[in-house]
């Protein structure tokens, strides 16, 4: 009797402890792509205080890779609408997981 | 200021400037980038024709793996962007600290109070077993429905039709379920060893008491403030409210009608449920009858089994439970405030249900409901109370819960009726109000016949005392002149006991 309740709380604990493990690993990705984000927004911004002027560049290793002004834009543009995807998808959950019988 | 080389990048002070600090201050406003003819000296005699690169120039960290030379003036413009952006996140940040701040400022003081003030008193109720109830729980009208709320995400996809249905009525639940509420917390502080306050209320759903959690701190706030030790028993209205709120036929006069039940233990003043009046929490009636062990700020409060008790049919689907000692504890307290005319048996009638509760044959011995006041056999053996004085004060009070309650049931109205009729003609029969302070229901209960057309009962009873009051009164006078022709059994009872 004793062993089944054991058993029982064994299981219940690891079944917890994994979803800790979900959580926290959820929590960090959240964390990356929030920083991604206001990153990105900065950049877009500072691109558009710049103008034709000067010289873009793009650091792919230990290349700086010149790039245009337009297609700099462009290319922060595209990757701050994936990351903001990105968010959505892994996040929408929440409040699924809520079970009705809640309310 | 750096000398601009010839044909060799310059790359001056921080070329890359990811960090916000000090702004270069030896970049100066001239925004010179490209190239100029200059007459470069060539040793001390010559000069060479020469251009001048990459003046001024920085080389800029915007983020994200992306660089950009721009001059020293764009550099600092850039700087100062960044710098904006990280002071909004320093406003922001400090004003969740506030937020926090102020939230340990309020569980400070609540601790403060808590443990200095005396007359603020914890209550708690042990229980053991869940309630021997038989009433339904209450049903909501949609199940799983929610409150409009912003910050409930699935409100939103759900029904705008009927959510605005739904609003009014939870608007309503959650003032009446507040008012419930301080009424049975008022009920609580006061010391009646039988009295007994439900620990919240079994019979909500859950999904009101959602609602209503965000109101009743408001209420257990005011509650603890104004510290009426009034005394309240709820054993009875509990099955009521949950048999009246199962129905849901209309929603404000089901509920206020379990109000006015609750108020027929009362000493207390009706401000607190009335619908129409403000709830006032300093006009309570003081009765103290010792409140319990106010040194450690905790009363316990036990649920008495009460011996007798008889279900009593007041209407379609809604019963009472009629307690025997109830209604002696209740003579008893109505003797001891005084009120010379009431004779010694007669229970306190404070709200039409009382009526229902008073009018319970003995039969055998034993207490048996009856099934229609207007139709009773024996008169004699009846309760029926008939005294206290009623003072103007009470009346709009009793209009006002009168009024509430006229709509839910046929039986219920006509009773408030002939409770509405008979008000007007106490006022002028009786002297003297003996108690100031306002009740429902004064106890005083006149039957009389239906005797005119305007008197009889129709459906349209919204608003029965306020339109018809004044014709009553003459009608009413001419009424009791004619009780002498025709004596109807109630008056009959009456006349029986004053003799």
């Amino acid at each position: 009797m004793t062993e089944l309740i054991q058993k029982k709380l064994q299981g219940e604990v690891e079944k917890y402890q994994q979803l800790q493990k979900d959580l926290s690993k959820s929590m960090s990705g959240r964390q990356k792509l929030e920083a991604q984000l206001t990153e990105n927004n900065i950049v877009k911004e500072e691109l558009a205080l710049l103008d034709g002027s000067n010289v873009v560049f793009k650091l792919l290793g230990p290349v700086l890779v010149k790039q245009e002004l337009g297609e700099a834009r462009a290319t922060v543009g595209k990757r701050l609408d994936y990351i903001t995807a990105e968010i959505f998808l892994r996040t929408i959950p929440d409040p699924g997981d809520v079970p009705d019988s809640f309310f | 200021m750096e000398a601009p080389t010839v044909e060799t990048p310059p790359d001056p002070s921080p070329p890359s400037a990811p960090a916000p600090a000090p702004v270069p201050l030896r970049a100066p406003d001239v925004a010179r980038l490209r190239e100029e003819q200059e007459k470069v000296p060539f040793g001390p005699f010559a000069f060479m024709p020469g251009k001048l690169v990459h003046t001024n120039e920085v080389t800029v960290l915007l983020g994200d793996n992306w660089f950009a030379k721009c001059s020293a003036k764009q550099a600092v413009g850039l700087v100062e962007h960044r710098k904006e952006h990280v002071r909004k996140t320093i406003d922001d940040l400090k004003k969740v600290m506030k937020n926090f701040e102020s939230r340990v400022e309020f569980t400070e003081d609540l601790q403060k109070m808590s443990d200095a003030a005396g007359d603020i008193v914890d209550i708690r109720e042990e229980i053991k077993c869940d309630f021997e109830f038989k009433a339904k729980h209450r049903i909501a009208h949609k199940p799983h429905s929610k409150p409009k709320t912003s910050d409930i995400f699935e409100a939103d996809i759900a029904n705008d039709v009927k959510s605005k249905d739904l609003l009014a009525d939870k608007e309503l639940w959650a003032r009446l379920e507040e008012l419930e509420r301080q009424e049975e917390l008022l009920g609580e502080l006061d010391s009646k060893p039988d009295t007994v306050i439900a620990n919240g209320e079994d019979t909500t759903s859950s999904e009101e008491e959602k609602e209503d959690r965000n109101t009743n701190v408001n209420a257990m706030h005011q509650v603890t403030d104004s510290h009426t030790p009034c005394h309240k028993d709820v054993a009875s209205s509990e099955p009521f409210s949950g048999q009246v709120n199962s129905q849901l036929n209309c929603s404000v006069n089901g509920s206020s009608s379990y109000h006015s039940d609750d108020d027929d233990d009362d000493d207390d003043d009706d401000d607190d449920d009335d619908d129409n009046i403000d709830d006032d929490g300093g006009d309570n009636d003081h009765e103290a009858l010792g409140v319990g062990d106010n040194s450690i700020p905790t009363i316990y409060f036990s649920h008495t089994v009460e011996p007798k008790r008889v279900r009593i049919n007041t209407g379609k689907n809604t019963t009472l439970k009629f307690s025997e000692k109830k209604e002696e504890a209740k003579r008893k307290r109505k003797n001891s405030t005084g009120s010379g005319h009431s004779a010694q048996e007669l229970p306190t009638i404070r709200t039409p249900a009382d009526i229902y509760r008073a009018f319970v044959d003995v039969v055998n011995g034993e207490y048996v409901p009856r099934k229609s006041i207007l139709k009773s056999r024996s008169r004699e053996n009846s309760v029926c109370s008939d005294t206290s004085e009623s003072s103007a004060a009470e009346f709009d009070d009793r209009r006002g819960v009168l009024r509430s309650i006229s709509c839910e049931e046929a039986t219920c109205s006509d009773t408030s009726e002939s409770i509405l009729e008979e008000e007007p003609q106490e006022n002028q029969k009786k002297l003297l109000p003996l108690s100031v302070t306002p009740e429902a229901f004064s106890g005083t209960v006149i039957e009389k016949e239906f005797v005119s057309p305007s008197l009889t009962p129709h459906p349209a009873i919204a608003h029965p005392a306020l339109p018809t009051i004044p014709e009553r009164k003459e009608v009413l006078l001419e009424a009791s002149e004619e009780t002498g022709k025709r004596v109807s059994k109630f008056k009959a009872a009456r006349l029986q006991q004053k003799n």
